[in-house]
């Protein structure tokens, strides 16, 4: 047994970074330092009223304006952006936690189980999810954490799915196949081979489902059914927006502007992930 | 007169040399078979003459079609040559379709594109040309889509469009390799006849001696982007100058050396007895969907020592009955016992236990080892079979002594399975299937993948496992040439019967199922033009 070739590594392929990817991470990046940073300073008290500076314009003393009880709106907005990453984050976490043990499940067991998950995930879908959240919220009353809750459920259908399909096809890989004639149980083949394979997928779909919260978050703060006043929020900061669009823009085009950001860079951060991941996309490129 | 004419063609990748110096020929109405192992550059010559190689390539020399200069031609000329002057297909018939357009749209594409026809006019060179390829208008109209074809059939289709404009020159990329012996010759022989009736020159490039054996009038051979040696097809019979060639020839029928035979009066290994599978047959919304009987009343029986080949075309259930044999599925009917013990019946720790004696080789590819695990992990994953599972260093002790066993040293444990060649791979695999100490072994096609010399290696291996440790193998193949020199006993299969068994010799020498002496007169028979190469040289 001395015929055995030499084992040779190929040079590791240089990763080029995909440009999405950098812009998107540096804008979420930006977002999370700006929430990061209102936890300890913000240029003016988030609450403090000021009726003499009210709906001032952008100026140097501040830089986004005053709305119509003179608070400093950059304050608010950064204050805001930590309401709405938690409750986008916490959100995509309720949905990758119930969601993907649902879809692993499916998958691996298949039948009748598989047709019972996938059809309430049909039920839960075929909601439209804002009336989705006015309905939880409605029975279990306004707030952050019900609204959590809400975009939460909302984000257990897309995992499920995701997790799903990507494990069906996993399931009929050889090395899967290996794994059982070792005598491994499908949860352990679920946890060993399945997950790990697909976890790419799994982050890349996170990305996306965070920009959605964000969205969902202040759609469901722009009725009154987010965060609850005095709390800052970007939703309520659109709404009480509206009535004074004609002479005070900034106020509506601020929180708006904080949005569009924040959810562009997600959206961005997701697409240059899945590039990254995938092989054939980057192969293209 | 030549069609094709290449001069001291060389071509680069950056700093890699990918060919060095080739200069080939092709004349009207020949055929020209191009041979070598994986990476040797055949399908980068071919894909030179059409201008489709890599952006970042760099290239010499000249290439000649019909007498003009293709070589380094800007894309615009290309295109017009592409088609109209060569036709090219290519090894899977399924992605080389659009699967969403009729083949007689997709005949008429090329068509159109060099001919300023109409819909109409163009749909009726595709009729034709449909013809000329063996599918007649009444079974197979024009608004077929690919799905609705077999892969014969897609191949002929690819041909078609590859043909429709009568090219000077055609371009066969191990184009019957993904098919059927069956199918495989019935597409060689209407390449064949397509040579003949348009005089076209005709490259076939293939891993396969045997079939250029039976197919073209000249070989060449090449090795390392190098041409090795160019000369007319009967000297793969009377004998092949450059060592290269003759190895490549040797590796090809490459017989191992076996000294322990099959311990006839022994208890058997492997049983099977009577063993059904059958898939749909599950209530539909309006009574039951039929089912299908992939596996139908088959039995089997394994010596220790003894190694069986099962053999069969794409279909014919012999997956499926490996599947029930490895107990990954089961079956609606019969047993299957190892060491005498039943392996459908069982569970949980008489599964686990039974498991043991029986492991697997697949056929090597990307999915035959999670590419997140480390070859230690790999080959240690079968230690969950034991009751008592051996400590994290005895483990990586064992791992390492069945590398060392199946030819690699121990250092291939910390890698992963990408780093490694498929020869290795598979060798990896067999130590995977070995740490457990087996008694059978079943091989889905576990050669079928490699390059000749690759796989002469690791028939070779399995031989000395088997002298050895006394393993027995079932081989389960589409490939006849496969299990010629390796197996003590054959099994043909066929839509789900064992339709023949007996001695593999006896079985090669006088078949006597219709269904395997058509088998046997469609495999390219590199052994019979062996023994005569010998004959005449001794």
């Amino acid at each position: 047994m001395t015929d055995a070739p030499a084992i040779t590594a190929p040079a590791k392929p240089r990763v080029r970074w995909p440009l999405s990817l950098i812009v998107g991470a540096t804008l979420t990046a930006v977002v999370l330092a700006t929430a990061l940073l209102a936890l300890v300073w913000t240029p003016y008290d988030v609450e403090a009223v000021d009726i003499a500076a009210k709906l001032t314009a952008p100026s140097a003393a501040h830089w986004m304006g005053t709305d119509h009880f003179g608070r400093d709106v950059l304050s608010m907005i950064m204050a805001g952006a930590q309401n709405s990453l938690v409750v986008a984050f916490v959100a995509v976490g309720i949905g990758v936690a119930i969601g993907t043990p649902l879809g692993l499940t499916a998958a691996a067991r298949g039948g009748w189980i598989d047709e019972l998950v996938m059809r309430g995930n049909d039920l839960v879908f075929a909601f439209p999810a804002l009336l989705l959240a006015v309905m939880i919220t409605a029975v279990m009353g306004p707030g952050a954490i019900n609204a959590v809750i809400a975009i939460g459920v909302f984000n257990i259908p897309v995992f499920t799915r995701v997790a799903r399909g990507a494990a069906q096809g996993l399931w009929t890989r050889e090395y899967v196949l290996a794994a059982r004639t070792a005598g491994k149980s499908k949860a352990l083949i679920s946890l060993q081979h399945i997950l790990p394979n697909l976890m790419s997928l799994l982050v890349v779909q996170a990305a996306i489902q965070f920009a959605v919260g964000i969205v969902a978050e202040a759609g469901l703060s722009y009725v009154g059914l987010g965060a609850q006043p005095p709390a800052p929020s970007w939703g309520r900061m659109l709404a009480e927006a509206q009535t004074m669009i004609g002479f005070a823009p900034w106020l509506a085009i601020m929180p708006g502007l904080a949005i569009f950001v924040t959810v562009l860079g997600l959206s961005l951060t997701g697409d240059g992930l899945r590039d990254l991941f995938d092989p054939r996309v980057r192969r293209e490129r | 007169m030549t069609v094709l004419d290449i001069r001291d063609l060389s071509l680069s990748i950056g700093s890699t040399p990918i060919l060095k110096n080739v200069s080939l020929s092709v004349a009207h109405s020949e055929i020209l078979g191009l041979v070598g192992e994986s990476g040797s550059g055949k399908s980068m010559t071919s894909l030179a003459v059409l201008g489709l190689t890599p952006p970042r390539a760099t290239m010499t020399g000249e290439i000649r079609l019909n007498g003009q200069l293709v070589s380094n031609a800007p894309d615009a000329v290309m295109q017009q040559v592409r088609g109209r002057d060569v036709g090219i297909i290519f090894q899977e018939p399924m992605t080389a379709l659009n699967p969403v357009m009729t083949i007689g749209d997709q005949v008429a594409e090329t068509v159109r594109l060099h001919k300023k026809s109409s819909r109409k006019e163009a749909l009726a060179v595709a009729r034709a040309v449909l013809d000329r390829v063996g599918l007649p208008a009444e079974r197979f109209p024009l608004t077929r889509y690919p799905h609705e074809l077999s892969g014969g059939q897609r191949q002929r289709v690819a041909i078609a469009i590859a043909i429709a404009l009568t090219p000077k020159l055609l371009i066969a990329d191990e184009a019957t390799t993904a098919l059927d012996v069956t199918t495989q010759a019935q597409v060689l022989d209407l390449l064949k006849r397509l040579v003949r009736e348009d005089g076209m020159g005709l490259i076939l490039i293939t891993h396969d001696l045997a079939v250029v054996a039976e197919t073209a009038d000249r070989v060449a051979v090449m090795k390392d982007g190098e041409l090795v040696e160019e000369a007319p097809v009967d000297h793969i019979r009377t004998g092949m100058a450059h060592p290269y060639s003759r190895r490549l020839l040797a590796n090809a029928t490459h017989a191992p050396t076996r000294r322990s035979r099959p311990q006839a009066d022994a208890a058997p290994v492997l049983q099977v007895e009577g063993l059904v599978r059958e898939y749909g047959g599950a209530p539909a919304l309006f009574g039951r969907s039929k089912a299908f009987r992939a596996v139908d009343q088959v039995s089997l029986s394994i010596q220790p020592g003894e190694s069986v080949g099962l053999v069969g075309e794409s279909g014919c259930g012999k997956s499926t009955l490996l599947r029930a044999i490895l107990a990954l599925e089961t079956p609606q009917a019969g047993r299957v016992r190892v060491k005498g013990r039943d392996i459908t019946a069982a569970r949980g720790a008489a599964l686990k236990s039974i498991r043991r004696d029986i492991q697997v080789v697949f056929q090597d590819h990307y999915g035959s080892f999670d590419p997140r695990w480390k070859v230690s992990d790999l080959v240690a994953e079968n230690f969950h079979l034991l009751d008592a599972k051996p400590s994290p260093a005895e483990a990586r002790r064992r791992v390492d002594e069945m590398l060392e066993r199946v030819g690699l040293n121990s250092a291939a444990a910390d890698r992963y399975p990408h780093e490694f060649s498929g020869g290795q791979r598979q060798r990896i695999a067999i130590a995977r299937a070995l740490i457990t100490e087996p008694s059978v072994i079943c091989l889905d096609e576990a050669v079928s993948a490699l390059d000749v010399s690759v796989r002469a290696q690791v028939l070779d291996l399995l031989a000395d496992l088997s002298d050895r440790l006394g393993l027995s193998y079932l081989f389960v193949t589409h490939d006849l040439s496969v299990v010629r020199t390796v197996t003590d006993r054959l099994l043909v299969m066929q839509a789900g019967k064992i339709v023949e068994q007996g001695e593999t010799a006896a079985v090669f020498a006088a078949p006597s199922h219709p269904y395997t002496q058509k088998l046997l007169a469609a495999t390219p028979d590199l052994v019979r033009n062996h023994a005569l190469e010998k004959e005449i040289a001794g």
